[in-house]
């Protein structure tokens, strides 16, 4: 009985634990200026997160992270961080 | 200057315009400018995306083969410049960028010095630098030497429709600079003023407002197109030179008497 019980509580002190990390890997991040909390830190999914119209290979975007240009082939590997500024650009009409 | 096509870069373009495509009342006549022009270089902007924006004008550049110049609209510094030049070659895949550095919002003129440390920056970079600067030789001299690909000098004011305020300064900016091309950006109102650039002897012209403002764009396009062509024949035809008296066309000689 007495065992019964003691895994019962290490069972619930991992469990809030283990919520409090998710809790935890919710960042806030600047994307195009608007602040918004994301709970992935790979930059890849963030941005495919933002643009919704289907874009094959990512045709015509840039990314900036706190003002330094992130290669599209770093996206997948690269990890924001709390309080970053993302920046995703494309063309637009302009003389 | 003295063959039909245009060479920049080691590119050569059937067409000396250059398609701004600022001020578009929308995305849908693009493709019919385009076609009227026979434009095959554009300019673009780089600004936050729209994640719902349906039609994009990157799309209808590439579908059109058009060549993507890229510029650095908006920025007031070097840095700035520099940072939305490695933006634009990232996004658009080209080295070529059209350089803007702005002094300051109700001229939109160039600041001349933020240009000079940008273009040797981004040129140090491999940046292929179409420098958008002020109609003042000193300075593309300056430009030239840093080894820029093209020297933008302008008519007048951006979106002014001014056309060619400043003629001889421009006279003395082609005559001096040949071995680099000249094309003449920004204040172009109408394809007379396009037809003059190309007459004093501009490699090509930019058109943006000019065109993408007209009553009715698609014919402008066609307009300053045609203007432009006329003025590089006239050009190369060469013009005869302007006198103060009458020159008779009609030989006086052999005049019949008729008192």
């Amino acid at each position: 009985m007495n065992f019964e019980f003691k895994i019962q509580e290490i069972f619930l002190y991992t469990k809030t634990r283990l919520n409090k990390t998710i809790e935890l890997a919710k960042i806030t991040i600047k994307i195009n200026g608007i602040e918004s909390k994301t709970q992935t830190t790979c930059l890849y999914e963030i941005v495919t997160q933002f643009v919704t119209e289907p874009n094959p290979n990512f045709k015509g975007l840039a990314v900036a992270v706190n003002n330094e240009v992130i290669p599209k082939s770093q996206w997948a590997t690269f990890t924001v961080n709390d309080m970053d500024s993302v920046e995703i650009i494309t063309a637009a009409q302009g003389g | 200057m003295d063959s039909r096509n245009l060479t920049l870069d080691n590119q050569t373009f059937n067409s000396r315009l250059i398609l701004g495509t600022g001020g578009l009342p929308s995305l849908e006549i693009l493709s019919d400018i385009i076609k009227v022009s026979q434009a095959e270089i554009a300019t673009v902007a780089l600004r936050r995306i729209n994640p719902n924006q349906k039609l994009s004008i990157f799309n209808i550049l590439t579908e059109h083969s058009i060549k993507i110049l890229p510029n650095t609209a908006g920025c007031y510094t070097a840095a700035e410049a520099v940072k939305l030049a490695e933006l634009a070659k990232e996004s658009l895949e080209t080295d070529w960028i059209k350089l803007e550095v702005i002094g300051d919002e109700k001229t939109l003129l160039p600041d001349p010095i933020e240009l000079i440390k940008a273009s040797e920056i981004l040129i140090n970079k491999d940046f292929k630098v179409f420098a958008y600067t002020n109609n003042d030789l000193i300075i593309a001299r300056r430009l030239v030497s840093l080894g820029v690909t093209a020297v933008m000098p302008l008519a007048s004011p951006i979106g002014s429709g001014m056309g060619l305020e400043n003629l001889n300064g421009l006279i003395r900016i082609i005559e001096e600079i040949q071995n680099v091309p000249v094309i003449v950006d920004a204040g172009i109102g109408t394809a007379s003023d396009a037809a003059l650039a190309m007459e004093i002897g501009a490699d090509a012209v930019l058109a943006a407002s000019a065109i993408t403002r007209a009553v009715d764009s698609v014919k402008m396009a066609h307009a300053i197109a045609s203007g432009i062509e006329a003025g590089h024949l006239a050009r190369q035809a060469g013009r005869i030179p302007k006198q103060l008296y009458a020159v008779p066309s009609s030989d006086p000689s052999n005049m019949p008497s008729l008192k």
